[in-house]
């Protein structure tokens, strides 16, 4: 699979377009190659982390199995319901409660209203919010936030978790939380794909790593080695 | 815990059948529901009158003209501005749609940059969240016609039509909100050329004056004799084209008693005309689905 962007120079405007069109049809834009050639598959139930300098590709990784982007060359198949932890609170309102919010994120995440309403107590509960429920979020702190975010997408039972730097925020206990819960999920043979720069924990979570370099991928192996092979590189 | 019902997502760089991307969409309806009531409700948390709001526009609009129709041009026709009533809240459906469409990609970019989900679903919100409005202003609407006395003598199952223009009016609207919302992302210019195709729109359509007016103008040969001889025999068709324009003029024939105005007899209701305007309008929704779905990807990138 390979994924190219379009370098956008400019601004581009719409006379910009105009005359490209008119005057210069076959001009060749730029592209810059964000992955080239990545090939993997993630079995049922195993962790694999994704590990790599900036701009190396491992958001990109993500957002693609995400089904937000799509491959230039190539296709990616996903099997199962997809947890996308790329953003904690993405689509929260902060008009709306912590209730409403609960329901909506859950609602966009794939369930249906009823499974989302059935939920929202749990989601409410996780994320240690009792009481709150009927508060607007924008009275929330930024911790809370996240935890609401984080428990709405666990609570969508996803097949397959998609975890970017997320567990690098929010305090101590909802970091030892957020790690209970991987585990968990781990022990309830789900795959998750974790792309993180904290080699420690990537090391705790999980048994194969990726190396990404400048969009290639440079090592795919026991979690050991490759991060051994990776943080020489980044000694030197 | 393998489980047959699983979903399956493939992307790759084709793109989706027609059906397979219908039938996702359907799957999601519960969420366009969703996220038109919290349109609608975010919009009016703060005011008492709340979404009575949205009439008011329209209303000023209508007591300006008829003002000025009546008393500043002596065009003395009876009822007036029950003849504004219905035109001014379906214009209003697109004046505030088709804007409101062209951000609803980049004002959602935290939500699209980070989950999947059919992208359709924006435009299609911002729809379905101003068909809440309308369908209560065309109640509105309706309730002033009975307060004239014109409902119940003129009008009576001819109101069923409006269930026959309103989803045209709909599919016309996605369309360009499809077109106009993907197309924002990458020219910001889109914006700009929308409010002002918006300003000159409201001249092509009958609410500053009757359809008749627009017939009685090509009664009379044009001094430019180039236009008079290829415009002029076709104009009343072409200016009929607009859907716009062809949707108001459905309104007003299906729950208003004919005009008499400029000496031209009233237009009557004409199912050719619906016909034409059902036909142009899924032209526009298929069209902007297409245009959607080319673009869809790019902007979300650029977002």
């Amino acid at each position: 699979m390979t994924k190219r962007f379009r370098v956008v120079h400019q601004a581009s405007t719409l006379k910009r377009a105009a005359l490209e069109m008119l005057f210069n049809p076959r001009s060749r834009v730029d592209h810059i190659t964000a992955l080239q050639d990545i090939d993997f598959t993630v079995a049922e139930g195993e962790t694999v982390g994704i590990v790599g300098r900036n701009g190396s590709g491992k958001s990109t990784i993500l957002t693609l199995l995400a089904g937000i982007y799509r491959p230039s060359f190539g296709c990616i198949t996903v099997r199962g319901r997809i947890g996308s932890l790329l953003d904690l609170g993405a689509g929260f309102h902060h008009e709306l409660t912590a209730e409403d919010n609960a329901i909506m994120a859950g609602m966009i995440h794939g369930l249906t209203r009823a499974q989302s309403l059935d939920r929202v107590p749990r989601v409410i509960d996780y994320a240690g919010l009792e009481g709150f429920a009927d508060t607007k979020i924008k009275h929330f702190s930024s911790g809370m936030i996240l935890r609401l975010g984080f428990s709405v997408v666990i609570h969508t039972e996803p097949d397959v978790l998609l975890v970017d730097e997320v567990l690098a925020v929010g305090d101590e206990t909802f970091q030892r939380k957020c790690r209970e819960t991987i585990g968990q999920f781990q022990r309830q043979g789900k795959s998750i794909v974790f792309v993180s720069h904290d080699l420690d924990t990537v090391a705790e979570v999980t048994r194969r790593v990726i190396w990404l370099d400048a969009g290639r991928l440079r090592m795919d192996g026991p979690s050991g080695e490759v991060l051994a092979a990776y943080r020489a590189e980044a000694a030197r | 815990m393998v489980t047959a019902s699983r979903p399956v997502l493939v992307t790759d760089s084709t793109r989706p059948g027609v059906l397979a991307a219908l039938r996702e969409l359907w799957g999601y309806r519960e969420l366009v529901v969703e996220l038109s009531k919290r349109s609608l409700q975010l919009r009016y948390k703060n005011s008492v009158l709340g979404i009575a709001w949205s009439l008011s526009t329209p209303l000023m609009l209508i007591f300006i003209i008829t003002l000025v129709t009546k008393r500043l041009m002596n065009q003395n026709i009876p009822n007036y501005s029950a003849y504004l009533f219905p035109v001014m809240f379906a214009w209003s459906f697109f004046s505030m749609a088709i804007p409101e469409s062209c951000g609803v990609l980049i004002d959602n970019a935290a939500l699209v940059r980070k989950v999947y989900f059919p992208r359709e679903l924006l435009p299609i919100t911002v729809v379905v969240a101003n068909l809440v409005h309308l369908l209560i202003a065309m109640t509105v609407a309706l309730a002033y016609l009975a307060l004239l006395r014109i409902l119940p003598r003129q009008v009576n199952w001819q109101v069923l039509l409006l269930f026959l223009i309103i989803p045209a009016q709909c599919a016309a609207t996605l369309g360009i909100g499809f077109i106009v919302s993907s197309l924002n992302v990458l020219f910001e210019a889109v914006r700009y050329v929308v409010i002002v195709a918006m300003q000159i729109m409201l001249y092509a359509v009958p609410i500053l004056y009757p359809i008749e007016r627009v017939v009685a103008a090509t009664q009379h040969p044009w001094s430019h004799p180039w236009l008079d001889a290829w415009l002029r025999p076709h104009f009343v068709q072409l200016y009929l084209l607009n859907p716009f324009a062809s949707i108001l003029v459905l309104y007003q024939k299906a729950l208003l008693p004919p005009i008499q105005n400029a000496g031209i007899p009233a237009l009557p209701w004409s199912w050719g005309l619906l016909g034409q305007t059902w036909l142009i309008s899924v032209v526009i929704l298929v069209a902007g689905a297409m245009v959607f779905g080319r673009f869809k990807w790019t902007a979300v990138e650029r977002l």
